[in-house]
């Protein structure tokens, strides 16, 4: 811990307890604004790319310009709009709070629903009639043949590794959907400005062309920079509208305010993102204008803003110490990028909502931690970001406190606890000692891995450097589990042949034998994920590289290759696991019942499994009671919950990406633990069919009694193999005075010493939960922390909601669990 | 102009949307996909309006049951729709739709409440090929949906 | 003192009332006095006990099955026929949800230090350490000592929680020297009032306590439960004043009474609940208490 006040926090208070939404500004009428906003789809930029490609784009050009070219089109025409007061300009869609189209990707799902979206019962999404029938007579069918998954299907022939990923229930491919899951280098955008970007494109473009005759590469390379140029320049276009429009507001502006805030932001589009950025309000507003940017070519999945105390630092200080910037200004527009990031949301077709809703766009927001030199970085900004959090309570950004506990001063740490402690979800805890040696276990130099970002959920990234696409994989553990019990078959599937045929269960004679079986079905399934990914990501190459993207990144530029062929620094691709929990507790259920204790057989198990535990009550209790659970220190748990994640880690580490990087296994799961557990069968941990898996990395529902053993369980979990990041949800109902949280800080702070490498947080009851639940018109704020971001509750789904509610909670002043309320059991996993 | 839900009057497109209707609030769906497929000819054939979902689109859907005891083939082409109650050699199909029962199918193509995850655990629906082609038909699906629960 | 092995009714972890920090509390089995308001009642008894979760019950009748010495009613609040009994543990053993637990277990002294040591983190960051309580830790004052030391040795801050009936000779040379806190019960001062509400004479426990304050006085800090109508009488609370003033204390740390106590106490069959009261004593009334108190000790 530091001992020296480190120069970069000035702030006599860093609670910041003077400022509040009624004494900034209109921040507060923004945020009523915001929450209250009702999602509308947009189509304005499916309308321009499409137009573009359909209509004037030259077929025999490449993939890379003629992106470059829409991507230009588009932000040439997108309209400058502004909808409020906000202090910034720029809006994500053509809509306060839309929902953009990606058509290329999954955007042609809502195709059924173009009539119905707007009025369906859970999330509806309005869409006016007229762009309904744009998307379908004018965009869609153009998109047909072409959209991501059906040209994978095209060009690889339908295989069965797409047919699996069809079924759902084995893995999702999230190249289908998305690469987006990174970090930009918004940097380099502040510091050089897009003019100086295109500058140094079209010199490297000359000097490759300049040559004469030009190998593949080099015309590919050529070709690579000028269609960054190209891109760019679609930003510099948009920017410059934003002006004009500004200004021209000013002069029809009546109110003194608002005038001179158009004014303002006349001034400041007329200068970034073009230009390099020169004070505070131009280092924001180039940085929204370029995450609008990035949108346009990347749809809206967990495009993460990285480091922004440390990016925006400078301009910070500088504007403080000359005058020009008072706290009172800079947390106002902190505030108002803060709710920008919420201007849109994810398109959403029905079963989606159904099986997985309620999550949001998550563009992660990361403060705090250490500097490349291993110093620390917390600053005034990183304490203004937090209080903008604490008071806004909005879903995004997702906002990520990094510690280091041997470095960062512990003040940071506690007021880090405190704002979850008021906010009671948010910012989630990361452990720099674990995330940097885990990066740097990657191969990743140690002052990159120092400045690591979180890309949202908890990914970990070597900010701007690292192209990770770090959803490519979202596997289903107890998949393999079921195919293992029934010998490449799952229930959900019935009679079909899924997997190899790893031997009858009444065959196996001791643990080994289960464990090769489980082990077999578990390689064979990850390498079935990871062929669909290579073709995906293929495809991508060949259909959608990403010049814009690529402009604003490390690493491109010098490679004269899109990130897309692995122009950026470092590559990876992640794929997170669903129902770890779930899938270690069962296994260790078998080994103890069945090999250790022979009480029970794996026939009988599997057959009460099928019945749903009916007429097996014994077994059941003794399966969800008496055998090892992870979140604890039985060394059989122990040594399970070890070795799958040590198997995870070597089979994945094993293949290399389409891009030259390694996959990385994370643990983390959106709502998806939600949707596989409906669709899954009961399971040997005494789970009954249809329940939802435990969230992440976090141990079971209930099973974990003690406090103590859960954390100490989770962390000793080895970081190194757990390179792609993790979720780890904690629950306790309240935090009531200074001693709870000095211990709740302590809590994590040993939790970190012992290798944890993430923690997150809900500070609510049971009986809140539940009350909110049944009452939902009595908290319509209510923010909750679901597996790596925040969901408003109202917005979850009735799974997604018991789920939340029977995560254990911890009583931090016993140590315990505190007993869930009798009138719910019924909600819980093993009922 | 006539109101995109019109069909202007015609003796034969109004039974067909009667019963449609009906299969629509029926429990088993008896006969979905006929009569579902019947009406779309129907209306596609009065309605301008809705025919401009097909100009054109050439697109060949195969419909079966498990067993193949029952093979639709519906073929879009020439601004028109031609059904046939068995596979056509001539014909590549885009996609092709296995269902267990009319149930499932109207399921799968309409809404409200429509029970996809139920769908999902009971295997109830398999898909092979193109799922935009799916997604185009489910839509104007949902369209004639609209038409015969509003219209009088 | 005690003949039979020390048995270890529960190891409480992250607990944040028996001491500073962050602590993992050790309950010893057995306790020389039989305190009618004892919140763990269950480690009153030297010797093994089962205990029984009620709510996990799944009505299998298992325990029946096993028992050997006919001490189940399966039909009963109560499961365990406590006269019967044999605390033999077939009953545990075979119950399915593990609703049947056997209550003390025997740990070698090393495998108990393991055992605190896993909290080893929680410690550190929290000025916490090792608590010892029970039931009476000093019934087993040589076992207690082994474990004290060893803790003492790899540098684990350690309390004991005593209700001051031990030998006071074997207490000072094998305890005292390896704990760093001793938190000493003072709860009645009139001897007949002792006796009656505790079982024992509360002469040598006065005389300890004046022992510990002579010789380590900035180790023992006195506790005292308040038990409505019984410790809470203004006889008690300017007695236990005054003694506290005479052996040179000016603070007390004062224990609040958990009604919850009677359900306990009644599944585990002990005596007296006719004179706990049930109801939670009002803010209002321990605000007084407290005062009184405060305002006798510093008269």
């Amino acid at each position: 811990m530091a001992s020296v006040a480190s120069p970069a926090v000035t702030l006599s208070d860093i609670q910041l307890v003077d400022y509040t939404l009624e004494t900034l500004g209109s921040l507060g009428e923004l945020r009523t604004q915001c929450l209250r906003a009702r999602a509308q789809v947009c189509i304005e930029r499916a309308k321009y790319v499409t137009e573009y490609l359909r209509d004037f784009s030259v077929p025999e050009e490449s993939a890379e310009l003629r992106r470059a070219r829409a991507m230009h089109y588009f932000l040439s025409n997108k309209a400058p709009l502004f909808f409020d007061d906000s202090l910034l300009a720029g809006t994500t869609t053509s809509k306060p709070f839309g929902a953009p189209v990606y058509p290329e990707l999954t955007g042609l799902t809502i195709w059924p629903e173009l009539d119905t979206m707007s009025t369906r019962e859970k999330n509806p999404q309005r869409i006016s009639p007229e762009d309904a029938e744009e998307l379908n007579l004018r965009i869609f069918p153009y998109w047909m043949e072409r959209n991501v998954l059906e040209t994978t299907r095209t060009r690889c022939h339908n295989p069965p590794s797409m047919r699996l990923f069809e079924r759902i229930v084995f893995f999702l491919a999230g190249k289908a959907g998305a690469v987006s899951h990174t970090v930009p280098c918004y940097r380099l955008g502040l510091e050089k400005g897009l003019n100086a970007i295109m500058a140094e494109a079209a010199a490297r473009e000359a000097a490759v062309r300049g040559k004469g005759t030009l190998s593949a590469e080099e015309a590919r390379q050529a070709e690579f920079w000028q269609a960054v140029r190209i891109a760019l320049q679609g930003i510099v276009n948009y920017a410059g509208n934003l002006s004009r429009k500004a200004a021209e507001l000013a002069e029809q502006e009546a109110n003194p305010a608002r005038k001179a805030n158009f004014v303002r932001m006349a001034e400041v589009c007329s200068r970034v993102p073009a230009n390099p950025a020169s004070s505070f309000r131009e280092a924001l507003n180039a940085i929204w204008i370029l995450h609008i940017a990035v949108h346009a070519e990347n749809i809206n999945m967990a495009v993460s803003p990285g480091r922004l105390d440390q990016i925006l630092y400078p301009y910070y200080r500088r504007d403080i110490d000359s005058g020009s910037l008072a706290v009172q200004e800079a947390l106002e527009l902190l505030g108002c990028l803060w709710l920008k990031l919420n201007d849109n949301t994810n398109l959403v077709p029905e079963t989606a909502e159904e099986l997985f809703g309620g999550a949001g766009t998550v563009p992660a927001v990361t403060v705090g931690g250490v500097d490349e030199n291993g110093q620390d970085a917390v600053n005034d900004l990183t304490y203004l970001m937090l209080r903008v959090t604490e008071l806004l309570k909005t879903r995004d950004p997702s906002l990520n406190a990094r510690y280091h506990y041997q470095v960062n001063p512990r003040e940071y740490r506690d007021r880090v606890a405190e704002v979850v402690a008021n906010t009671k979800a948010v910012p989630a805890f990361y452990n720099d000692v674990a995330a940097i040696a885990t990066l740097e276990n990657q191969g990743i130099p140690t002052r990159h891995a120092r400045d690591y970002s979180v890309i949202g959920c908890v990914e970990l990234s070597a900010s701007g450097r690292s192209y990770d696409s770090s959803s490519s994989i979202l596997f289903n553990l107890p998949a393999v589990l079921e195919l293992t019990l029934y010998n490449g078959k799952r229930p959900v599937t019935g009679e079909e042949q899924i997997g190899p045929q790893t031997g009858d269960p009444a065959s196996f004679r001791s643990f080994e034998d289960f464990w090769k079986a489980f082990t077999g079905q578990l390689g064979w399934l990850i390498e079935q994920a990871i062929e669909l990914n290579e073709c995906l990501g293929r495809t991508h190459q060949e259909c959608l590289p990403t010049p814009l993207l690529s402009g604003l990144f490390e690493g491109p530029m010098d490679a004269g290759r899109d990130l897309i062929f692995g122009g950026a620094l470092y590559n990876s691709s992640g794929a997170t696991h669903i129902g770890f929990a779930d899938t270690v507790d069962s296994i260790s259920a078998i080994e103890k019942a069945v090999f250790l204790e022979r009480k029970y057989t794996l026939p009988q198990i599997i057959e009460a499994l099928g019945k749903d535990f009916a007429g097996a009550e014994e077994l059941h209790a003794y399966l969800l009671y008496r055998t090892p659970k992870y979140g604890t220190d039985d060394p059989v748990a122990v040594k399970n919950s070890r070795n799958l994640v040590a198997f995870l880690y070597e089979t994945y580490q094993r293949h290399v990406n389409y891009r030259g990087g390694r996959y990385r296994p994370a643990y983390w799961t959106m709502t998806n633990h939600a949707g596989q557990g409906k669709l899954a069968g009961a399971l040997p941990n005494g789970r009954k069919a249809g329940r939802v898996f435990a969230s992440g990395i976090t141990p079971v529902s209930q099973a974990a009694a003690d406090l103590a053993g859960c954390l100490l369980g989770v962390a000793s979990l080895d970081a190194l193999q757990i390179p792609g990041g993790e979720a780890f949800n904690l629950k306790y109902p309240a935090i009531q005075d200074q001693d709870d949280l000095k211990r709740f800080s302590q809590a994590i702070e040993a939790y970190f010493q012992c290798g944890g490498i993430q923690i997150q947080f809900n500070i609510m009851s049971y009986e809140m939960l539940l009350d909110a639940k049944a009452h939902p018109e009595n908290y319509p704020e209510l923010l909750v922390r679901v597996s790596g971001y925040s969901a408003y509750f109202k917005d979850l789904n009735d799974a997604m909601k018991e789920e939340i509610i029977t995560r254990t909670a911890y009583d931090l002043r016993t140590g315990s669990a505190v007993a869930f309320p009798e009138r719910a059991k019924s909600m819980l996993p093993g009922n | 102009m006539t109101h995109p839900l019109e069909l202007g009057s015609n003796l034969v497109a109004d039974k067909l949307v009667e019963k449609f209707r009906e299969c629509l609030e029926s429990e088993v769906a008896e006969g979905f996909l006929t009569l579902l497929l019947d009406l779309m000819a129907a209306v596609l054939f009065f309605n301008a309006r809705y025919r401009e979902n097909i100009k054109r689109f050439d697109a060949c859907y195969v419909f079966r049951t498990a067993d193949d005891s029952m093979v639709v083939t519906a073929i879009f082409r020439h601004d028109r729709l031609e059904v046939w109650p068995h596979r056509r050699k001539d014909a590549q199909p885009n996609i092709i739709i296995t269902f267990q029962n009319p149930k499932a199918l109207r399921n799968l193509l309409l809404a409200p409440k429509a029970d996809i995850l139920g769908s999902m655990l009971r295997q109830e629906v398999r898909l092979e090929g193109n799922l935009n082609y799916l997604y185009k038909l489910a839509y104007m699906a949902r369209r004639l949906q609209l038409i015969a629960t509003r219209a009088v | 003192m005690s003949a039979g092995r020390p048995l270890i009714a529960n190891i409480r972890r992250f607990s944040l009332d028996d001491g500073p920090g962050i602590r993992t509390t050790v309950f010893f089995k057995g306790c020389p006095l039989a305190c009618i308001w004892c919140h763990n009642p269950e480690c009153q008894s030297e010797g093994p006990e089962i205990g029984f979760h009620s709510e996990l019950c799944i009505h299998c009748e298992s325990c029946a099955r096993a028992c050997g010495a006919g001490a189940i009613c399966p039909d009963a609040a109560q499961r365990v026929n406590r006269e019967a009994c044999t605390a033999c543990g077939d009953c545990a053993e075979a119950c399915p949800p593990a609703a049947l637990r056997m209550i003390g277990t025997y740990y070698p002294p090393g495998q108990l230090v393991e055992l605190i040591l896993r909290d080893r983190p929680f410690f550190d960051v929290s000025g916490g350490g090792a608590t010892f309580s029970g039931g009476e830790p000093a019934m087993h004052i040589e076992y207690l000592s082994g474990v004290l030391e060893e803790l003492k040795r790899v540098g684990i801050h350690t309390a004991v929680q005593t209700c001051g009936l031990y030998d006071a000779a074997a207490f000072t040379q094998q305890v005292l020297p390896y704990a760093d806190l001793i938190y000493f019960d003072v709860k009645l001062l009139d001897p007949a009032d002792h006796w009656k509400y505790t079982g024992r004479p509360n002469a040598a426990i006065l005389r300890n306590f004046r022992q510990l304050a002579a010789t380590a006085r900035s180790k023992l800090v006195p506790r005292m439960p308040l038990i409505p109508g019984i410790t809470t009488t203004d006889r008690n609370l300017r007695a236990a004043a005054r003694f506290l003033r005479e052996t040179g204390y000016s603070a007390c740390q004062l224990l609040s009474y958990n009604p919850g106590v009677i359900a306990k106490r009644r599944t585990a069959g002990m005596p007296g609940l006719e004179e706990l009261p049930e109801a939670l004593p009002g803010v209002e009334e321990q605000r007084r208490w407290r005062e009184t108190f405060l305002e006798y000790l510093a008269a």
